[in-house]
């Protein structure tokens, strides 16, 4: 890392991101309370974004709706457009590159950029900062908030503690008033620290900020080992790390060109599954997406992870297991055998809420073991023409007959990103 | 030490991002770095026409700058055969040939 001169970083947080949206794309709402949310009935209905009149009811993101409206019965609820927050997100991260290249995605409504080469070009933080904000809000209706630091971590903070909590919506939090700002902020408020963490923390007697940054860092490691046991060092360490302001990390736009670890599909069913054949239904459907995604990014994988989670809420059962394949596949039905075996092997009969399938150690599927007994051509041929079929005329062009039960989710899961409409 | 504390770990493994999010900011990087085609001048594409005429012609092994929307190629062989009607070239290499659109050359060498 350059340590001779000190970048400036801007962590830039759209406010009420998907809200916002619709409030831009719904003009007559624009004074109107607005959530959007997911269905009841698919049992999706919850808070996704809360606008600042909605928020001002006391109605707060992850809130059911129900619980909203009452709050509000006035509310005006929207159905989330997930593939449009996509876009709009991806419009704000091009204007964001009209002032740097270095811009990180870290959410779809929060972006990193290092502005450190763009300063004389554009002036100082605060004007580019202000200047971000006009261009966002014009183009797309949204309000960002903007942190500025001398690295992400704590422009993280100087966001997520100050700038989303006043008029600019801009906070400067130089490296050098860590002390004496970020210091006396209660531990909660800190990156990375929870309600339950906060706990911890109350039990060890720190409250504030400074409490962990002034501690050192091999006593705060013994005191975390106490409680968590041999593998709280390096979250020790990353705590200590945050409260000191200490992070060298690069704003790295290219993160995403890396190759991925795993690809897995996962699904909260609209109501519990308790027969055999239903659950197997989902999981052909989650194993068929899976593959077919291995088989496009030219992957194979080696290993099989089911998940799954069962009813009731309040006291779930479940697991999650993986075995080892003989050979590295991408073939569904292979896969499948391996995903019915786990699943059957681990299952308690609880009705199931929530499965996923994931394959992982993943190789190029270029050059693969041929098998004595299995026509490894024909297969991988069959499969290449129902993948063409659905790159074609979309995914539920050609599906297999058991999606079309009761049971299937294949239809459903095609108009859905992220388990929201598209 | 851990791969979280080291270069951008950290904010690898908090990162949250829908995996269509993710696919459309890749393809959008893509797209950033697609080459324009360039368009060749009279002396330009005469000039390469000689070079390919000559390899033709004297059976001279020569380089050919192929376009390419993300990446420029390179092949090297002997010309054999000028279809001016299709507009293609016969380039051979070894015992193999490839036919090759003139309109992806946009340059020719020899070494």
């Amino acid at each position: 890392m350059r340590e001779t001169a000190e970048r400036v970083i801007l962590l830039a947080d759209c406010q009420s991101f998907y809200a916002s949206i619709e409030k831009a794309s719904h003009p007559e709402c624009k004074n109107k309370p607005v959530v959007v949310a997911g269905s009841v009935e698919r049992r999706s209905g919850i808070i996704l974004a809360a606008c600042p009149i909605a928020k001002q009811y006391g109605i707060t993101t992850a809130e059911r709706l129900g619980i909203a409206l009452n709050k509000c019965p006035e509310l005006v609820v929207l159905r989330p457009r997930m593939q449009h927050y996509i876009n709009a997100s991806m419009m704000i991260t091009g204007i964001y590159e009209e002032f740097t290249n270095l811009v990180e995605i870290f959410s779809i409504d929060e972006q990193f950029l290092d502005i450190t080469a763009s300063i004389p070009l554009f002036g100082d933080p605060v004007t580019i900062a202000k200047a971000l904000q006009q261009k966002v809000l014009l183009q797309t209706g949204v309000w960002i908030r903007v942190g500025i630091s001398s690295n992400k971590m704590l422009a993280k903070m100087a966001t997520d503690i100050w700038a989303k909590k006043n008029k600019d919506g801009i906070f400067t939090l130089p490296k050098t008033e860590v002390e004496a700002l970020l210091w006396p902020q209660p531990v909660h408020k800190m990156f990375g620290v929870g309600s339950r963490m906060t706990t911890h923390f109350t039990r060890l007697g720190m409250h504030t900020i400074g409490d962990i940054a002034r501690t050192p860092l091999p006593r705060l490691k013994d005191q975390l080992r106490f409680r968590f046991g041999k593998q709280s060092d390096i979250h020790a360490e990353v705590l200590w790390r945050t409260a000191n302001g200490i992070d060298d990390s690069p704003v790295t736009p290219e993160t995403f060109n890396t190759p991925p670890k795993s690809v897995g599909h996962m699904m909260t069913l609209p109501r519990d599954y308790m027969e055999p054949w239903e659950v197997d239904t989902v999981l052909l459907e989650l194993t068929e997406e899976v593959c077919r995604d291995c088989r496009r990014k030219n992957y194979m994988g080696h290993v099989v992870t089911v998940n799954c989670m069962c009813s009731p809420y309040e006291a779930p059962t479940g697991f999650s297991r993986q075995m080892k394949l003989l050979d590295p596949t991408n073939h569904t039905k292979t896969v499948f055998e391996a995903v019915k075996q786990l699943f059957y092997k681990f299952w308690d009969g609880m009705p199931v809420r929530r499965v996923g399938v994931t394959i992982s150690q993943l190789m190029d599927d270029q050059n693969y073991q041929l098998t004595l007994f299995e026509d490894q051509i024909k297969l991988r041929t069959l499969e290449k023409v129902t993948d063409s079929i659905k790159n074609r005329y979309g995914s539920t062009a050609i599906v297999r007959a058991s999606s079309l039960t009761a049971a299937g989710q294949a239809a459903d899961r095609s108009i859905k990103i992220g388990g929201h409409y598209k | 030490m851990s791969k979280k504390l080291e270069k951008n770990g950290l904010w690898e493994s908090s990162r949250m991002m829908l995996p269509e999010h993710k696919e459309a900011y890749i393809l959008y990087q893509q797209n950033l770095r697609k080459n324009s085609r360039p368009q060749l001048d009279d002396q330009e594409t005469e000039r390469l026409s000689s070079i390919i005429a000559e390899s033709m012609l004297f059976r001279k092994e020569v380089t050919l700058v192929l376009f390419g929307e993300f990446d420029n190629s390179e092949l090297t062989g002997v010309v054999t055969k000028i279809d001016q009607q299709q507009k293609n070239v016969r380039l051979a290499r070894g015992n193999d040939f490839v036919w090759i659109n003139t309109e992806n050359i946009i340059g020719a060498m020899f070494y």
